[in-house]
C-alpha cells in the first residue's frame, strides 16, 4: 500500500473508532441523563412515593433538592413543628436529634446561604404562625454565609407543578455530562450490571426506560427507590424526616484529615475568603431578622435554635491559630456571643467538633458532618438544657480555647 | 478556549477546519482570512473585551513594520531606528501597564508604605506571547530579515490561535512563507494523520498526566503557604509533583499547539524537547521553551554584548537576560528570583566549561555514567528552581526548601514500614523514624512521581516518534529509530484514539494550562 492510501486508512480508522465509542456513551448517557439531570416530574413522583412508603429517596439531580424538598416540606407541614434549614452542611441533622415533642422536617438544600434560609424561615412563619414552633438555623462562617452582603431574600415555597420543565441544564452541558469519566464509569456499570442480570431485558427497561428503579430494601430496614440513574441501590437520598443518608460519600479518614485542614487554612481557600475579606464582620441585617425571629417564636413557646456548624475536628484551631483567620474568626465570635446575650438566644458553637468527640471518619469532607457527629452535639445540647444555668444566653458551652484568645 | 475543552474539539476546530479547507479551494487568503477570523473568535471566547487589544495591537504592529520597512528601502536609517525604538517602547509599555503595574506598585507600597494602585487590571491572555512575537518582527523588520508584508498573513501570523496563547514564540520568516504557499490550504490526508496524533498525544499528556501529577503539587505547596511544616518527603514529593506537572502541562500544551497547526498544513518551530533530559543547565535552556531562549537570546542577551566583552560581562548579561526571562513569566519576586537563579545556574556552567577547556579536556566526549550523573544533578538543580517558580511567595519558597533540605527532619509515612516489611524493619533499627504525617504523599504521588520519571529519562518524545514525517521546524533534535517510532498503521491509529477517547472522558475536570498565566 502506498504512503497516501496508508494515511487516508489511519485517518479514517481513527474517526470510524472513536465515534464506535463517542456516539453510543453519548447517546445512552444522554438518555440517562435527560431524567438525572432534573427533567420531568421526578420531584413529583418522589415524593408522592416517599410520602407513601416513608422511605429514603431523591429527585435528580442531587446537587438541586429544592423542587422535592420543597414538595415534602409542604407535605409534611401539618405534621410537625421543627424545621431544619441550612444548606447541605445541616443535612446530616435527624429526627433522633430531637426530644419528644418536637417533630422536624430538615429542609436543609444544597448551597443553601442564609439570606435564602431567613427568607425561608420568614415565609414558614407567615405561612403557619401557629403550627410552627422551633427554627433550627445554622450560622456558617466557615463557607462565608454569615458575612455576605444584602438583606434577606424574599422566598415563596412552592411545590413543584407537574409538566413544567425543571431541567435548568442546557442542552449542550447535557452533552458535556453524558461524555465525562464519572457518567462514562456509571455507564459501564450500569452496562455490565444490565448483562449479568437475571433477565437482562427487564433490567435494561429499568434502567433506560422506566422513571425510577423499583423499590428495594437499604440495610437497616427502610424502603428505598431511585429516581436517579447514578448511586442506585445504594440508600442515596433523603430520609422520611429531611436528613440526608450521605450513602454515596465516604467518611473522611484520620490521616486525610491533615491535608485537608493544610490545605482549608490558606487565604486563599473557600473556606478563608470571606472571613478575611470582611474580616469577620457578620452581617447586622442578617442578625436583626434572626432576633425578630426567635422573638416571635419565643412569643408561642418555641424558639430558633442557632448554631455553628461543625467543622473537621482540629479544622477550627487551624483557623485560630493562623495569623490571617484567627483575627477576624475571634471577631465574629465575639460579635455573635454579644448579640446572642442581648437577644437572649443561645448559639451552639460546634465548630471545634472535636470538643464533643467527633472524629475525621463523622465527616465526608471539611464541613458536611454526618449524623453520628451531629447527634453527639445536639445530645449534650438537649443534657444540658435539662440541668438549670448550664445553657446560658451566647454561644454554648463556649470553648476555652477561644475565650482564652478574646 | 482551552484546547482540552469539548467546546473547542468537537466545535470550534472542526469548524474553522471545515471552512478553511472549503475557502481554500476557491481562494487562498479567503482561507487564511477565515483563519485569522476563526482566531480572534478563540482569543475573544475567554474575554472578548480584549480582542480589541489583540487587533489594534496586530494593526499598529504591522503599520510600524511597513514604515521600517519602507523607511530601509529609502535608507533613511534614522527613521527607521525612530520607529523600531517607538513601536517596541509602544509594545513594552502595553505589556508593562497590563502585567507589571501593579507588581511595582505593590513594591512601591510595600517599601515606601504608600497606598498606591492601579486598581484591579485583568491581565489580558497570551499578551507576552503576542507581544514577544511582534517585538521579533519589528527587529527582524529592521534588520531586513522579513520579507512579506501581506496583511492578511501579518494578521493570521500574530493571531494564529495554535500558538496565540502560550506560545511557541514565532518567527516572521519561518511562518509568512508557509502562509504563501496554495499547498498549506489543500487537505492532505498526512497532515490529517500527523497533526491528529500529535495532538491526541498533547491532549493525553495535559489531561491524564499533567493534571494527575498536579493534584499532589497544590496540597503540598499550600501546606508550606500556611506554615505547616513539612518533612523532607513531603516536600520533596510536592517538589517533584510539580517538576511533573508543568513538564507535562506544557509539553502536552507544545504538542497540541503543533499537531493542531500541522492540521491546518502548518508546521510551528519545535518548543520543548525532553528538557529533562538535560545534562547541564546550557542544555536544559536547548529544551524548554526553545523559542523563548531562541528570542532571549537574539534580542536580550546577544544585543547586552553577549560574550563579546569578556567572560565577566558575558556571566552578568547571562544572569540580566535570565532575571528578566524570569520576570516575563510572572510579575512576582519569586520568579526574578527564579530566573536569576538560573542565569547564575549557566554562569557557573559556562564558567565550568572555559575552566575544563583551559586544563585541556574534551567537553565533546564523556561516558555514558558521566551523562547520568550530570543528567541527574541538572534535574535536582531543575527542581529547586521550580520551587521559587511555584511558591506562593518567598516565606513559602524557603520553607519548602528547607523542608527539602532536611531541615524539618527525615519522617517517612508510618504505614509504609509493614508494606517495606524487613527492610523497613532494618531502616527504623537503624534511625529512619516512621511517624504520623499529614498524609501529603499517600494516594501514590510516590508511584507517580518514579514512573514518570522512567518517562521523562528514557522514552522518546513526541516529535522523535513522529520524526520521519517532520512533525515540527526543529531547532535542535535527535532523531529517534526505534520501535516505537510511530507509522500510519491501524493498530497506531487504535492506540491514537484510545488516547484521545481518555483524554476526551477526562475532559470534565477542566483545568487551565499553566503557561496560560505568563
Amino acid at each position: 500500500m502506498n504512503a497516501g492510501r496508508q494515511h487516508v486508512r489511519y485517518v479514517w480508522i481513527f474517526i470510524a473508532a472513536a465515534a464506535a465509542v463517542l456516539l453510543p456513551v453519548l447517546a445512552l448517557n444522554y438518555a440517562l441523563g435527560v431524567r438525572s439531570l432534573g427533567g420531568g416530574d421526578a420531584a413529583i413522583h418522589a415524593s408522592e412515593w416517599q410520602h407513601a412508603s416513608h422511605g429514603v429517596t431523591y429527585a435528580p439531580p442531587l446537587s438541586a433538592n429544592r423542587p422535592f424538598k420543597s414538595a415534602r416540606l409542604l407535605d409534611r407541614l401539618p405534621d410537625i413543628n421543627t424545621v431544619v434549614f441550612g444548606s447541605s452542611t445541616a443535612m446530616g441533622i435527624a429526627q433522633g436529634m430531637f426530644p419528644g415533642g418536637m417533630t422536624i422536617y430538615n429542609f436543609a438544600q444544597t448551597g443553601n446561604g442564609l439570606p435564602i434560609v431567613i427568607g425561608e424561615a420568614e415565609f414558614l412563619h407567615r405561612l403557619r404562625p401557629t403550627g410552627l414552633k422551633w427554627l433550627v438555623i445554622p450560622l456558617d462562617w466557615s463557607l462565608g454565609f454569615l458575612y455576605e452582603p444584602g438583606v434577606p431574600v424574599h422566598v415563596e415555597i412552592m411545590p413543584p407543578v407537574a409538566g413544567a420543565d425543571h431541567a435548568a441544564v442546557p442542552f449542550l452541558q447535557q452533552l458535556q455530562d453524558a461524555l465525562s469519566l464519572p457518567r462514562v464509569k456509571n455507564l459501564l456499570g450500569i452496562i455490565t450490571g444490565i448483562v449479568r442480570a437475571p433477565s437482562p431485558p427487564a433490567a435494561f427497561r429499568e434502567m433506560f426506560l422506566q422513571e425510577a428503579s423499583d423499590e428495594y430494601r437499604c440495610a437497616d430496614g427502610t424502603p428505598a427507590k431511585d429516581f436517579d440513574t447514578i448511586f442506585r441501590g445504594t440508600c442515596t437520598g433523603f430520609r422520611h424526616d429531611g436528613s440526608a443518608t450521605f450513602a454515596n460519600l465516604e467518611p473522611v479518614s484520620a490521616r486525610r484529615a491533615g491535608a485537608l485542614i493544610a490545605s482549608a487554612v490558606v487565604p486563599s481557600s473557600k473556606y478563608a475568603v470571606g472571613l478575611i475579606k470582611t474580616g469577620g464582620e457578620p452581617n447586622p441585617v442578617f442578625l436583626d431578622h434572626l432576633a425578630t425571629l426567635a422573638r416571635d417564636m419565643q412569643l408561642k413557646g418555641g424558639d430558633v435554635i442557632l448554631f455553628l456548624p461543625p467543622l473537621l475536628p482540629g479544622m477550627e484551631r487551624a483557623f485560630l491559630e493562623a495569623a490571617h483567620t484567627g483575627g477576624p474568626l475571634r471577631h465574629t465570635k465575639r460579635v455573635l456571643e454579644a448579640w446572642a446575650r442581648e437577644h437572649n438566644l443561645v448559639i451552639i458553637d460546634a465548630g471545634q467538633s472535636e470538643h464533643y468527640g467527633c472524629v475525621a471518619e463523622e465527616f465526608v469532607d471539611e464541613h458536611h458532618a454526618l449524623p453520628q457527629c451531629y447527634a453527639r452535639i445536639f445530645t449534650r445540647y438537649w443534657n444540658d438544657r435539662r440541668v438549670p444555668g448550664k445553657v446560658r444566653a451566647g454561644l454554648w458551652p463556649g470553648t476555652d480555647a477561644v475565650n482564652s484568645k478574646w | 478556549m482551552l484546547f482540552n475543552s469539548y467546546v473547542f474539539i468537537f466545535a470550534f476546530l472542526p469548524v474553522t477546519l471545515l471552512g478553511f479547507f472549503i475557502l481554500g479551494r476557491y481562494k487562498p487568503m479567503l482561507a487564511a482570512g477565515w483563519l485569522a477570523i476563526a482566531s480572534l473568535f478563540f482569543y475573544g471566547w475567554w474575554n472578548p473585551v480584549y480582542v480589541w487589544l489583540l487587533a489594534l495591537s496586530t494593526c499598529f504592529n504591522y503599520a510600524c513594520g511597513v514604515t521600517i520597512s519602507r523607511a530601509g528601502m529609502r535608507d533613511d536609517k534614522r527613521m527607521q531606528k525612530r520607529m523600531l525604538i517607538f513601536a517596541v517602547t509602544a509594545n513594552l509599555a502595553v505589556l508593562a501597564y497590563y502585567k507589571y503595574a501593579n507588581f511595582f506598585l505593590a513594591s512601591i507600597n510595600h517599601v515606601t508604605g504608600a497606598g498606591l494602585s492601579f486598581g484591579d487590571i485583568v491581565l489580558p491572555l497570551g499578551i507576552s506571547f503576542f507581544t514577544f512575537t511582534q517585538i521579533a518582527f519589528l527587529a527582524d523588520t529592521y534588520y531586513g530579515k522579513a520579507h512579506e508584508y501581506n496583511f492578511v498573513h501579518y494578521g493570521l501570523f500574530v493571531t494564529y490561535f495554535p500558538h496565540l496563547i502560550a506560545g511557541p514564540v514565532l518567527h516572521h520568516a519561518e511562518m509568512m512563507p508557509q502562509f504563501g504557499q496554495p499547498a498549506t490550504y489543500r487537505f492532505s490526508f498526512e497532515n490529517a494523520a500527523v497533526g491528529l496524533t500529535i495532538f491526541a498525544i498533547g491532549l493525553f499528556k495535559k489531561v491524564m498526566l499533567a493534571d494527575g501529577v498536579g493534584a499532589y503539587a497544590k496540597p503540598v505547596f499550600d501546606a508550606a503557604a500556611a506554615g505547616v511544616h513539612l518533612t523532607a518527603l513531603e516536600a520533596w514529593c510536592g517538589a517533584l509533583a510539580y517538576t511533573f506537572q508543568l513538564y507535562f502541562d506544557f509539553s502536552g500544551y507544545s504538542d497540541m499547539a503543533i499537531g493542531l497547526s500541522r492540521l491546518f498544513g502548518v508546521v510551528l518551530p519545535l518548543n520543548f524537547h525532553s528538557p529533562y533530559k538535560a545534562v547541564n543547565i546550557i542544555d536544559f535552556w536547548r529544551r524548554w521553551h526553545m523559542t523563548l531562549s531562541r528570542f532571549l537570546r537574539d534580542y536580550l542577551y546577544i544585543p547586552l554584548g553577549g560574550n563579546r566583552k569578556g567572560a565577566a560581562r558575558r556571566y552578568l548579561n547571562l544572569i540580566v537576560t535570565m532575571a528578566l526571562g524570569g520576570l516575563w513569566h510572572g510579575a512576582g519576586w519569586t520568579f526574578v528570583l527564579w530566573g536569576t537563579l538560573h542565569g547564575c545556574y549557566l554562569a557557573v556552567n559556562h564558567g565550568w566549561h572555559a575552566v575544563r577547556a583551559r586544563f585541556g579536556h574534551d567537553l565533546g566526549r564523556s561516558t555514558r555514567w558521566g551523562r547520568a550523573c550530570a543528567c541527574l544533578v541538572t534535574f535536582i538543580a531543575v527542581v529547586i528552581g521550580w520551587v521559587l517558580f511555584r511558591a506562593a511567595d518567598l516565606t513559602a519558597a524557603v520553607a519548602m526548601l528547607k523542608a527539602m533540605t532536611g531541615m524539618n527532619g527525615l519522617v517517612l509515612p508510618d504505614f509504609w514500614l509493614p508494606k517495606w516489611g524487613a527492610a523497613g524493619q532494618w531502616l527504623a533499627a537503624h534511625g529512619v523514624r516512621f511517624g504520623d504525617t499529614h498524609d501529603l504523599v499517600g494516594g501514590g504521588v510516590v508511584n507517580w512521581i518514579w514512573i514518570l520519571l522512567l518517562v521523562v529519562w528514557l522514552a522518546p518524545n513526541t516529535q522523535q516518534l513522529l520524526a520521519a514525517y517532520r512533525p515540527a521546524l526543529a531547532l535542535y533534535a535527535e532523531r529517534y529509530q526505534g520501535w516505537l517510532a510511530w507509522r500510519p498503521t491501524p493498530l497506531y491509529a487504535l492506540l491514537t484514539a484510545a488516547l484521545a477517547l481518555i483524554a476526551v472522558f477526562n475532559l470534565h475536570k477542566h483545568s487551565e494550562f499553566l503557561y496560560f498565566q505568563f
